[in-house]
Formats: structure tokens, C-alpha cells, sequence
């Protein structure tokens, strides 16, 4: 079985500046793996590439042992670092949205999750504060059941309490098949849930491995690591 | 899929048009009640009130045509438009066709408000006019009513479907021409206007070659001669701008498939 997101020298130009340089990735099922890195480390690059938002510049990336196309999106589920749904949409029609185009996508548990929240599904998006936007986002793309999840900066926007919850939120539904992949820098938060890191600095894989492994090696939490690994 | 993104294209749009038609048909009617009395300021009023109108339906679907793809697909919304499970053709074609339907929509639209404002037998006055000139163009030209509908209405509607196109490539291909995205469409669009206009109108002169060598029958202009040489025109302009629309698609939809560069940028 292929691995679900692979990268074989992946490389990424923006004009003559390099955002990722040869990055080769292998990242297997049924995991939770952090990528992280500090601003500028080329994980949203990285995470736009297998979404097919951006062309490599050259090297490939492959989900299920294909290249971005309509096969690999009916089982992507991508979480971007940006609100994308029009103002004037309500929240129920985004439910719709999702529900017309993703055969994974179960409204019931949307709806579940968003009554927990405390959140208007009646509410023009114009209307909702940021964070809120954010929540209702990460609930539709977490209420598929998708092979691979990418999450660029879930938890990036969002008060502590709500943090709780997502985190909750993406452990308790992630398919079990499935691989969550989270960008963040915010590593103290999740790193009790992650199985697995990567570590990108400047375009390329600093340091990858299985995160018990890695602190067992160093004796040290991966947020500490992550410290001294970017120590500025 | 096409239909169901064909359905959010819709929704998203109807929006716009539907407060637009219904100002446009209440500003009719009012005009109906007040232009043919003398009624002073308020009647001219209503009347500038109804040119705004107009003038707007026209200016909303440009910009409509122009957002959805500038904005929904290129744009933030391009985050979740370029992650649906659904070809980079289907997009283009489900914002294309939405395109023509309300391009053609505030068309028939603009044509029932000039309807609704005329009384009955002023109307049907009109209506008569239309059809007796109809009859004098098939007199003299006995194909004028095949030529009309196989010929200009095609003409129009492809007009607008590569106009539509047009803005596509444009928009597509822009950012590869000039980092800023605005501007690279801008450049884009001038430059192949130029093009466009220059091959276009060479071409349509193509059929006025056989009158070059017996200039008398152009200039006697009888309208037999006339009718067919503008039909002939019309042939010519057609095929040559189906020729730049598939050129049109095809540069938008290579550029989405193998170069999409999503925020990369601007």
C-alpha cells in the first residue's frame, strides 16, 4: 500500500526565492503527525502542494500514489490558513456545500458538533467573529471521513477553551484509517497527540521521526526540541 | 458534478440580479404610469432613475462575470473551488455558463422593462413595426429569416460566450505576465484584444474581395448584394471568433490545470 502523502524531492519556487527545497516525505496511515516550524518554514507550501493549490517547481508529491486530482480530493480534507466561504453564505448552506460535493461528508455530526459550540446555523458568515469562522470551518472539514486531513494552523485563531475542543474534536473523529496532518507552531498544545513529527526549517526536513522515539533519544518534550532546533 | 457546482453558481448569483430585475421592472411600470403624462420632475426622475437601472443590470453581469472567476476562483473562495472534487472544466464551464444565462437574462430583461413601459396600442404599434419590417427584409432577400436565426442570433450568443472567455484567459494568464495580479490581467486583456481585433477584422474583409474586382455592384448597394455580403461578414466574424474562444478556453483551462499558483503572489 502506498503511503498516504509522499514527497519525492518536492521543491517549491516563489520567483527566485525557494519556499521548499527538495523535500522528500514519506507519511504512513492512521497517524497524527505535526509538521511543524517556524514561520516561513514552507508548511503551508508544503500542504497547498498536495491540495493541487500550487505547482511544484519541480519533484512530485503524491497522495495514495497519485499525483493532486479529482480522485485524491474526494479523500483530502484541507483545513487553509484563510476563511474561504462568501460572506453572504448562512452556516447551513456551507453544511450544504460540503454535502453536495464530498460523499464522506455527514451532516448529522456537523450539526452535533456545532450545537456544542453554540454555534447559529442560521448565521449569515458576516456575521460571526473570526474564531468563529475558524470553528466552523475545521467542523466541516473534520466531520468527513477522509484518508488524509490537512490542517494548516487549526488552532492558530481560537481561544484556549475552544482549543480544547478542536483537539478533542480531531482525535475523537478522525477516521481511524486516516492520517491527520497539523501545521502549527503552537507544538505544547498537541504535542501530547501526535504520533509522529516533522520538522521543517527553510524549505527543507530538518529532523523527522516517531515523537516517543525522538524524546526518548533526547529526553526532552518535542516542544523543547522545537526550541532548541529554532533557537533564534 | 457540473450540475451541482452549476446550482451554487446560480445561488450565489441570483442574488444580484433578482433585486436588479425587480427595480428595473417597478421603475417600468412606474414609467409606464408617468412618461406619457405630463408629470414635470417627477416624471423625469423616474426616467433618469430607469437609465440607471438599466445601465446597472448591464455593469452587474460584466462584474459578475468577472468576480466569479477573479474572485471565487482565483481568489480566497479559490481555496475551496480548487479542493472540490470536481475538473478544472467543470469549473470554468459551470462559471461560463451561469455567465451567458444572466448575460442573456438582463438582455430580455432590459427589452420586457421597455415593453411594460409602453401602453397597449402603443405597444402592439411597435410589435406591428417589427413584424412589417421583418416581412420587407424577406421580400427582398427570401433567406433573410433562416439567415437571422441560423446566422445573427448565433453571432450574438457566441459574441458573449468568447467575450466571457476572453476575460478567462485573461485573468488565467495575467499573473504569469505580471506579478501584480490586477494588473497582469489588465496587460493580458489589452494585448489580446489587439490581436484579436486586428485578425478579426481582416478576415471579415475576406468576402468583400469578389466585389473588389466589380466595385459598381457594391456601390449600386442594392440590398440583396448588401444583406448577403453582411451575412457573408457575419460568417467570416464567427468563425474566426469560435477559432479565438476555443483558444481562449483552452489557455485558461491549461493554465488552472498545470499552473495554478493559488495566493502565490499578487
Amino acid at each position: 500500500m502506498a503511503p498516504i502523502l509522499e514527497c519525492i524531492n518536492l521543491g517549491k519556487n516563489y520567483g527566485s526565492v525557494p519556499a521548499l527545497s527538495g523535500v522528500n516525505l514519506q507519511i504512513q496511515r492512521g497517524r497524527i503527525v505535526g509538521l511543524l516550524g517556524p514561520n516561513g518554514s514552507g508548511k503551508t507550501t508544503l500542504i497547498k502542494m498536495a491540495n493541487g493549490l500550487l505547482t511544484p517547481s519541480f519533484g512530485s508529491i503524491l497522495i495514495d500514489g497519485k499525483a493532486p486530482g479529482v480522485e485524491t480530493k474526494k479523500i483530502v480534507s484541507y483545513l487553509p490558513e484563510r476563511t474561504y466561504f462568501n460572506e453572504w453564505m448562512k452556516v447551513s448552506y456551507c453544511v450544504e456545500l460540503f454535502k453536495d460535493f464530498y460523499g464522506d461528508f455527514s451532516p448529522e455530526t456537523a450539526y452535533s458538533m456545532m450545537s456544542a459550540l453554540d454555534i447559529k446555523t442560521n448565521a449569515a458568515f458576516r456575521t460571526l467573529s473570526k474564531g468563529t469562522k475558524e470553528k466552523i470551518q475545521l467542523i466541516l472539514v473534520m466531520s468527513r471521513k477522509a484518508s488524509l486531513y490537512l490542517l494548516d494552523e487549526p488552532i492558530g485563531g481560537v481561544d484556549p477553551a475552544a482549543r480544547d475542543y478542536i483537539i478533542s474534536t480531531i482525535i475523537s473523529n478522525y477516521n481511524e484509517n486516516g492520517t491527520v496532518v497539523i501545521s502549527t507552531h503552537l507544538i505544547h498544545d498537541i504535542e501530547n497527540i501526535l504520533d509522529y513529527v516533522v520538522f521543517l526549517d527553510k524549505g527543507s526536513v530538518r529532523m523527522s521521526g516517531s515523537s516517543d522515539e525522538l524524546r526518548m533519544q533526547s529526553h526532552k518534550s518535542i516542544d523543547n526540541m522545537f526550541r532548541e532546533v529554532f533557537r533564534c | 458534478m457540473l450540475g451541482k457546482l452549476l446550482k451554487h453558481e446560480f445561488k450565489a448569483t441570483y442574488r444580484v440580479f433578482l433585486p436588479l430585475f425587480a427595480a428595473l421592472a417597478a421603475l417600468a411600470f412606474i414609467n409606464r404610469l408617468t412618461i406619457w403624462n405630463e408629470t414635470g420632475m417627477f416624471g423625469g426622475l423616474m426616467v433618469f432613475l430607469y437609465v440607471l437601472i438599466v445601465i446597472a443590470v448591464f455593469i452587474a453581469s460584466i462584474i459578475v462575470v468577472l468576480s466569479r472567476f477573479y474572485t471565487n476562483l482565483l481568489g480566497d473562495e479559490g481555496y475551496l473551488m480548487f479542493t472540490l472534487p470536481v475538473t478544472v472544466d467543470q469549473n470554468i464551464v459551470s462559471k461560463l455558463i451561469a455567465g451567458l444565462v444572466w448575460s442573456v437574462a438582463s438582455f430580455i430583461a432590459v427589452l420586457v422593462s421597455i415593453g411594460l413601459m409602453a401602453p397597449a396600442e402603443k405597444l402592439s404599434y411597435a410589435i406591428e413595426s417589427i413584424a412589417q419590417a421583418w416581412k420587407a427584409a424577406v421580400q427582398v432577400y427570401p433567406s433573410f429569416a433562416t439567415v437571422f436565426w441560423a446566422v445573427y442570433v448565433p453571432v450574438v450568443i457566441v459574441t458573449v460566450v468568447i467575450s466571457i472567455l476572453q476575460f478567462y484567459a485573461s485573468m488565467a494568464i495575467g499573473p504569469m505576465l505580471v506579478k501584480n495580479r490586477f494588473w497582469g490581467t489588465v496587460v493580458a486583456y489589452i494585448a489580446i484584444s489587439f490581436v484579436n481585433r486586428l485578425l478579426s477584422g481582416l478576415i471579415a474583409l475576406l468576402p468583400m474581395g469578389k466585389y473588389l474586382t466589380a466595385p459598381d455592384v457594391l456601390a449600386s448597394a442594392a440590398a440583396p448584394v448588401s444583406i448577403e455580403l453582411f451575412s457573408q461578414m457575419m460568417i467570416a466574424t464567427l468563425i474566426t471568433n469560435i477559432a479565438f474562444g476555443v483558444l481562449y478556453y483552452f489557455a485558461a483551462s491549461v493554465v488552472l490545470k498545470k499552473r495554478l499558483n493559488l495566493g502565490a503572489g499578487r
